[in-house]
């Protein structure tokens, strides 16, 4: 362990030394093009919208709490407008301000120690798009104080988001917020491909490449692919409200099925734009913490693919009740992609089975995170039955389904990541003990919130409505709902004292705490700014693994085979 | 858990992190780039598709036929100018400074031109970005690959400045190269423009 105190020696070049130029320390954050500063930056910047995203999911559910109720705080009543302005932003706040700038910064931070680079391909890129998240939230929240924000929900559907019922700058503020942020994932994604194909070291062949960065890699094919259509389609409603055109006014010669198939060509990817990253840090962490390769190394890879590909015909499942759209053949192509998806999940317990399982809080999140994505997976077979669907449709049903994929498989998935990640990023543990009473209080928590919802969206509660009536019996599922919101509010909060605490006591985590198996645990932790002054011989997907572990790989024996099928 | 003491001796950080061969990154990150505004316009264009198809007439019988010389026109000069960019990359990869900058400068002038064209060709037309279904649509393919021009043209003439301080040579034009791709897919999009909205109507 001794090797962490000291850094390595930094690597001469013609030029000197390699190290970062000096600046001061308010001002480097201003300036930074280095990859791991700018990934910090990504997830600080995150975290505090998810505090934001998660403040009003919990007005929200107080709101929601007993029937025939108005929230009424200090400054705050909650009308059916601000009700119908809570959710938007909440669900525009949670997708392109949180979870999509928190998947980049893992990606930021580990697609390069992956594969053994020193940064990104485009430095300054990455930098750019960075600063565009910020300035998309500050655009977003311009809103409140220019007439009040979009209220037309996150899909801001026409006519509903059209001059004639949104009226205000509310929707064009969401609109130029959500250029600015698509603009970002798109440079970033770029970034990506370019950072993958180009700066691998040498020996890590793409099918010797962490599940992660395969991850990522799709991940940014699938936003270069729909990312730039959804601002197209944005820019024709802007277009619409500001300067009077027709694309959806159907008196006009427009149609408003068509800003539908334009969203959701957007909007599917877009679910798999948000869990494909955390699904690659779930497979690096389950086989670690099994002490196991990951089960099925390339049919993972494939599934992914197929996922990828098969993403991008599915997108009018949410269409179904429109009348406007060939059922069968969306409802066939949805549940064709539950078998990549099924593949994965195959993969994932057989890499646990026979292992020296250690469970520790990231594993068990990461099992937590199964458990949450199968609910979430199998309740969108429900959905994408066309027939069952047209009675589930816009019901809490659908808020439970993508509540469990988005929020609980998500945040299970991004706490199993920060708990395996922290160690290498700051260089200090995060405390075990209270990492596992988060995870039981987590647990409790998004299934208190969520499972309720099938119930109620059976009984059929619709969605985005700000209260209902006393006589429909729906109050105690919503009260628990609510008491269930609360706990994943105190479980975030354990997460947070955890990392003030971390930061200053936890122990020193060493290069490699978890005896892991890739790049970025050969080097110190944290990384020095030019990320390894040595790699080691690249000869499978576990470099570090097999460097630490001579005897185990010499003697494998599987281990030629393994060798050699993963060389394309 | 904890990693024993590492035995480093066959470790080794490689002189070079880029892989050689195929693209260099510049040019790749460009091509990408240009992988999403394809996505971008071919939402433009299904828009308009999707729009015509279920329209009774099309165009409306309010709007008069589009006289279809000046594009004609507008299309000859954007495809000499494709031409002369290539000349440019030409010219740098062969270190022939006369060809590169001369090509160069060509371009930015026979962008300039077209864009100048395209714009007043535009605003004669007999109807407006507010008149029904068939104006909006044919206003934004429009505006969108003005806008794209512009950028280009703004790119090449940063590019011509640096030229003439003799910033590029054979060893070093993937910026050049990058724009020269931004250049013809600008012109092929004009391509699917010109055809969509002036000769199929
Ligand atoms: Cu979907």
């Amino acid at each position: 362990m001794a090797t962490t105190e000291v850094r390595p020696e930094a690597p001469a070049t013609d030029a000197g030394y390699v190290t970062a130029p000096y600046r001061a320390r308010w001002f480097r954050w201003f300036t930074t093009t280095d990859h791991k500063e700018i990934a910090k930056m990504y997830a600080v910047t995150a975290f505090f919208f998810l505090l934001v995203g998660g403040t009003l999911a919990l007005l929200i559910r107080t709101q929601l709490a007993a029937p025939e109720q108005t929230l009424r705080l200090p400054g705050l009543e909650v009308t059916e407008q601000v009700y119908n302005e809570m959710f938007t932003i909440h669900a525009t706040v949670m997708v392109f301000l949180f979870l999509t700038p928190m998947l980049a910064a893992f990606g930021n931070y580990f697609v390069p120690l992956q594969i053994g680079a020193a940064d990104m391909a485009f430095p300054r890129v990455n930098a750019f798009s960075f600063w565009l998240v910020p300035a998309g939230g500050i655009v977003l929240f311009l809103s409140y104080f220019a007439g009040g924000p979009a209220a037309a929900g996150w899909t801001s559907y026409s006519p509903l988001a059209g001059p004639q019922f949104s009226p205000g700058n509310g929707v064009n503020l969401w609109i130029g917020a959500l250029a600015l942020l698509g603009m970002s994932s798109t440079l970033g994604a770029i970034n990506f491909i370019t950072t993958i194909f180009k700066l691998r070291a040498p020996g890590m062949t793409m099918l010797r490449m962490p599940i992660f960065c395969w991850n990522m890699l799709i991940q940014s094919v699938l936003i270069l692919f729909s990312f730039p259509v959804v601002t197209a389609g944005l820019l024709l409603l802007w277009i619409d409200r500001n300067f009077g055109g027709a694309f959806f006014d159907p008196a006009n010669g427009g149609n408003v099925i068509l800003y539908q198939h334009i969203f959701w060509y957007f909007g599917h990817p877009e679910v798999y734009i948000l869990i494909l990253p955390l699904m690659g840090a779930i497979s690096e962490i389950i086989p670690v913490f099994s002490r196991k390769p990951l089960f099925g190394y390339k049919a993972f890879v494939y599934a992914t693919l197929a996922i990828g590909a098969l993403g991008t015909a599915v997108w009018a499942h949410h269409m179904f009740t429109t009348g406007a759209i060939d059922v069968k053949f969306f409802a066939a192509t949805s549940f064709l992609i539950s078998v990549p998806t099924g593949v994965k999940m195959f993969n994932w317990t057989a890499t646990m089975y026979k292992g020296k399982i250690q469970w520790s809080a990231a594993m068990l999140f990461a099992i937590g995170f199964l458990s949450m994505f199968l609910i979430g997976g199998i309740t969108g077979i429900f959905n994408a039955t066309g027939a069952v669907d047209s009675a589930l449709h816009d019901t809490y049903f659908v808020v439970g389904h993508f509540h469990y994929v988005l929020v609980s498989a998500a945040l299970f998935a991004m706490f199993a990541a920060l708990f395996y990640w922290f160690p290498k990023m700051t260089g200090r543990m995060l405390n075990e003990k209270l990492g596992i009473w988060q995870v039981v209080v987590l647990f409790v928590g998004v299934n208190l919130t969520f499972f309720p919802q099938f119930a109620l969206g059976l009984q059929g509660m619709p969605r985005r409505i700000a209260t209902y009536s006393d006589g429909l019996g729906w109050g105690w599922l919503n009260m628990l709902s609510t008491f269930g919101s609360y706990l994943v509010s105190v479980a975030i909060l354990l997460f947070i004292i955890n990392f003030f605490w971390a930061r200053k006591r936890g122990a020193i985590a060493g290069d490699n705490p978890w005896d892991a198996y890739t790049l970025e645990w050969a080097t110190t932790s944290p990384p020095p700014y030019y990320n390894f002054d040595a790699l080691p011989p690249i000869r499978t997907e576990r470099p570090v693994f097999d460097a630490n572990h001579p005897e185990i790989a010499a003697s494998d024996e599987d281990y030629d085979h393994r060798v050699s099928s993963s060389t394309p | 858990m904890t990693a024993t003491a590492l035995d480093r001796e066959d470790w080794e950080l490689p002189d070079s992190f880029e892989d050689e061969g195929g693209m260099s990154m510049p040019v790749m990150g460009t091509v990408l780039f240009i992988a999403s505004e394809v996505m971008f316009f071919a939402t433009l264009f299904g828009t308009y598709y999707a729009l015509r198809a279920q329209a009774s007439q099309w165009p409306p019988a309010d709007v008069e036929e589009l006289p279809i010389f000046i594009p004609i026109v507008l299309t000859a000069i954007l495809l000499t100018s494709s031409v002369s960019m290539h000349g440019a990359v030409w010219g740098v990869r062969n270190n022939n400074r006369t060809v590169f900058v001369s090509s160069l400068a060509i371009t930015v002038v026979l962008g300039l031109v077209f864009l100048v064209g395209e714009v007043f060709d535009a605003l004669e037309a007999g109807f407006e970005i507010s008149s029904g279904a068939y104006g909006s649509i044919f206003f934004t393919l429009l505006s969108f690959h003005v806008l794209h021009v512009t950028g280009g043209v703004v790119f090449l003439a940063y590019l011509l400045f640096g030229a003439a301080a003799g910033r590029f040579s054979s060893r070093n034009y993937q910026q050049v190269e990058s724009a020269s791709y931004y250049w013809h897919f600008v012109d092929i999009v004009w391509i699917f423009v010109f055809t969509t909205l002036y000769i199929i109507q």
